[in-house]
């Protein structure tokens, strides 16, 4: 087990490096950073020299990555670019309650929604639960998000004017972002549930348990659940994980002022250092995310360990 | 006996007919015929005759037209008012309005009863949304450019792009695969652990890096979706190779002289065909969903092309006074997705069915 922690943990780390490379190579693929930012005219020369050096890209390529392969790892992506004396990583930070409010209501949504009609599902199988479950399950991983969010903008914000279009305020803001982040993961959900369900409903205790006379919505709620819960434990790394690359879709289509849009309009003032914070946190969470469930299956499930 | 006997007399009656029909039907429906009807009218027809159907440029708009209605819309009143004054001082040709702040132009397209002759007094009604004209089916956007002729021309883009990034990264993903399952050892190891990193890096914010840097453009979509997409096939294809080298056939073969190149190209990859087809039938909704959420973001496709995601994107901002601008081509995404998963599972099923996995 802990050798296979161990290659696991290794595999994140290099994942997580090559995530670095790859942002850092990518951002000095356009050349100076310093030409396309400066206002046009009347910039003195001494004044982007001393910027370059500030910024320390009158370096060698690889020095400059060691350096800021050496301040990411404390948290320091620089200055960002479009806004003066923010730093980037405190822009993020900044930034970073309103994608955890949108987040975490998508998973309450995910949990409430996708676990039950998982259950339903699996029990009622081949009825009219479970058509309309395999329904949900289709439309919520064939619908892109964006195209969500507009639909249902535009029926229960502008037709039916219930719900405000966009922006954060009060909970009603809350309602249509965090559905249409939640759709896809609780179609992944419901499926997985219902699979897992299916499994032990089929097993001896279950056969046992109602053999003993014990309540039915005890059997599938207690006992069924219980057991039918280790797939979809798991999946929650990988939801929370998917969360935080989907925000950027959600927030985007919801003006919600969050991680994921200013990644998106950093992109547009070409904040690099910003941008690379967002990326290189984000993808990050992910990558943990992956690592924490491969890890949570070997645990649950030895079999995967000698795979 | 009495059950043959029944059998024998609803043989007869004439309901027969309809039962064979739905069996037929019933047999007809393991393939996705409407879906795939469906699929053909909103992307492969329009993508493959963008030039012969669209009754418009796409990105030529007429700027008199800007967000007019689907055909099927009527105009809207908003309110009747009266004219307070008449400003024709320096060209402003003016109409102030009484209990108003708006104030229009004489001659105004969206004002009857506000021509050239418009005197103090005169009663006007503003309104608020022209009637949509069949010259434009699906209405216009605020360039005054036609959504119709711009969704067919964005079914070619959404087309040649998917297909394009499936099959480059297919041949990349097959090929590795088939390299790493074949030699194993070191170059085995290194294979999989590049795809173990490509599967655990997020799509979307790489490829809002490379916008970033480069601007948007179909090549950076093209990049992420092989970037990211070979590592899928390759990860499928290395386990299967692996599967039939252990088998007789590729043990003769080597026995028979054949180069290893040989025996990957005539011998392991023809068995493998069947699963590439339908790894890359099941990508396709997944690549085109990637492309439009890019082209939304604005780090995808560039305007002024014709692409949905770029389309719903300019009509975000103005959904509640002209809903067709980004809802008509949402349609189009989740119609095209849609039925394009349905047919890759049917594709999955008939190919395949031991594969139900993927």
């Amino acid at each position: 087990m802990q050798r296979f922690i161990l290659i696991r943990f290794f595999q994140a780390i290099l994942a997580v490096l090559a995530v670095s490379i790859i942002v850092f190579s990518l951002s000095h693929l356009s050349g100076d950073p310093l030409t396309t930012i400066m206002p046009m005219g009347d910039v003195e020369p001494e004044d982007i020299d001393a910027l370059r050096a500030k910024w320390g890209l009158d370096k060698p390529l690889h020095v400059q990555y060691g350096l800021f392969l050496g301040n990411a790892v404390r948290g320091d992506f620089g200055e960002s670019y479009a806004f003066g004396g923010q730093t980037a990583m405190g822009m993020v930070l900044l930034r970073f309650p309103a994608t955890l409010q949108l987040a975490g209501a998508a998973l309450v949504l995910t949990v409430l929604i996708g676990l039950p009609l998982g259950v339903i599902t699996a029990v009622r199988k081949d009825g009219f639960m479970d058509y309309q479950g395999k329904g949900i399950a289709f439309l919520g991983q064939a619908i892109p998000n964006f195209c969500l969010g507009i639909g249902l903008m535009w029926f229960f914000a502008v037709w039916l004017g219930w719900l405000p279009t966009s922006g954060k305020g009060g909970i009603d803001h809350l309602i249509l972002p965090a559905i249409t982040l939640a759709l896809f993961q609780v179609a992944a959900l419901l499926r997985l549930t219902r699979s897992s369900m299916l499994e032990v409903l089929d097993t001896e205790f279950i056969k046992m348990a109602r053999i003993k006379g014990i309540a039915e919505w005890k059997v599938i709620w207690k006992h069924c659940l219980r057991n039918a819960f280790i797939a979809p434990l798991t999946y929650f790394a990988i939801i929370i994980g998917s969360f935080f690359t989907g925000t950027v879709v959600v927030e985007t289509v919801f003006s919600w002022p969050g991680v994921g849009q200013l990644a998106v309009n950093s992109v547009f003032a070409r904040d690099f250092p910003t941008l690379q914070a967002v990326v290189i946190l984000g993808s990050s969470i992910y990558i943990a995310a992956n690592f924490i469930v491969d890890i949570m299956y070997a645990y649950l499930d030895p079999r995967i360990r000698y795979a | 006996m009495a059950l043959n006997s029944i059998g024998t007399d609803l043989a007869r009656t004439p309901s027969l007919v309809l039962v064979r029909l739905w069996r037929g039907f019933r047999a007809a429906r393991r393939f996705p015929l409407l879906p795939s009807l469906m699929l053909l009218v909103v992307l492969v027809i329009p993508a493959i005759f963008a030039g012969q159907i669209a009754p418009h440029d796409p990105d030529k708009g007429d700027l008199n037209d800007r967000l007019l209605p689907p055909a099927w819309v009527g105009e809207s009143v908003k309110y009747k008012t009266v004219v307070e004054k008449v400003n024709r001082e320096n060209r402003m040709n003016e109409i102030v309005l009484k209990d108003a702040e708006r104030r229009v132009k004489i001659g105004d397209a969206n004002v009857t009863g506000g021509g050239q002759s418009v005197k103090v007094g005169d009663q006007i009604e503003i309104i608020s949304r022209r009637a949509g004209s069949t010259k434009y089916l699906l209405g216009t956007d605020k360039n005054g450019m036609d959504i119709f002729s711009r969704l067919i021309y964005g079914a070619r883009l959404a087309l040649v792009v998917s297909l394009m990034g499936i099959v480059v990264s297919g041949i990349i993903g097959s090929s590795l695969g088939i390299l790493a399952g074949y030699y194993g050892g070191i170059l085995d190891a290194i294979i999989m652990r590049l795809v173990d990193v490509s599967l655990s890096i997020s799509l979307v914010l790489i490829a809002l890096v490379l916008a970033a840097v480069r601007g948007p453009s179909i090549d950076n979509v093209l990049v992420v979706i092989c970037l990211f997409l070979w590592s899928r096939y390759a990860r499928l294809v290395r386990g299967e190779t692996l599967q039939l080298k252990s088998q007789d056939f590729i043990a003769r073969a080597q026995v028979a002289g054949a180069s290893n190149l040989r025996i990957m190209f005539k011998h392991i990859f023809p068995n493998l065909a069947n699963t590439i087809i339908v790894l890359a039938t099941l990508q396709i909704g997944f690549v085109i969903i990637l492309e439009a959420s890019l082209s939304f973001l604005g780090a995808g496709v560039p305007r002024p092309n014709p692409a949905w995601g770029l389309m719903v994107a300019d009509g975000r901002e103005l959904l509640s006074n002209a809903w067709w601008v980004s809802l008509v081509p949402t349609v189009a995404i989740v119609l095209t997705v849609l039925s394009i998963n349905l047919l890759g599972d049917w594709v999955r099923d008939w190919l395949d069915p031991k594969q139900r996995q993927i």
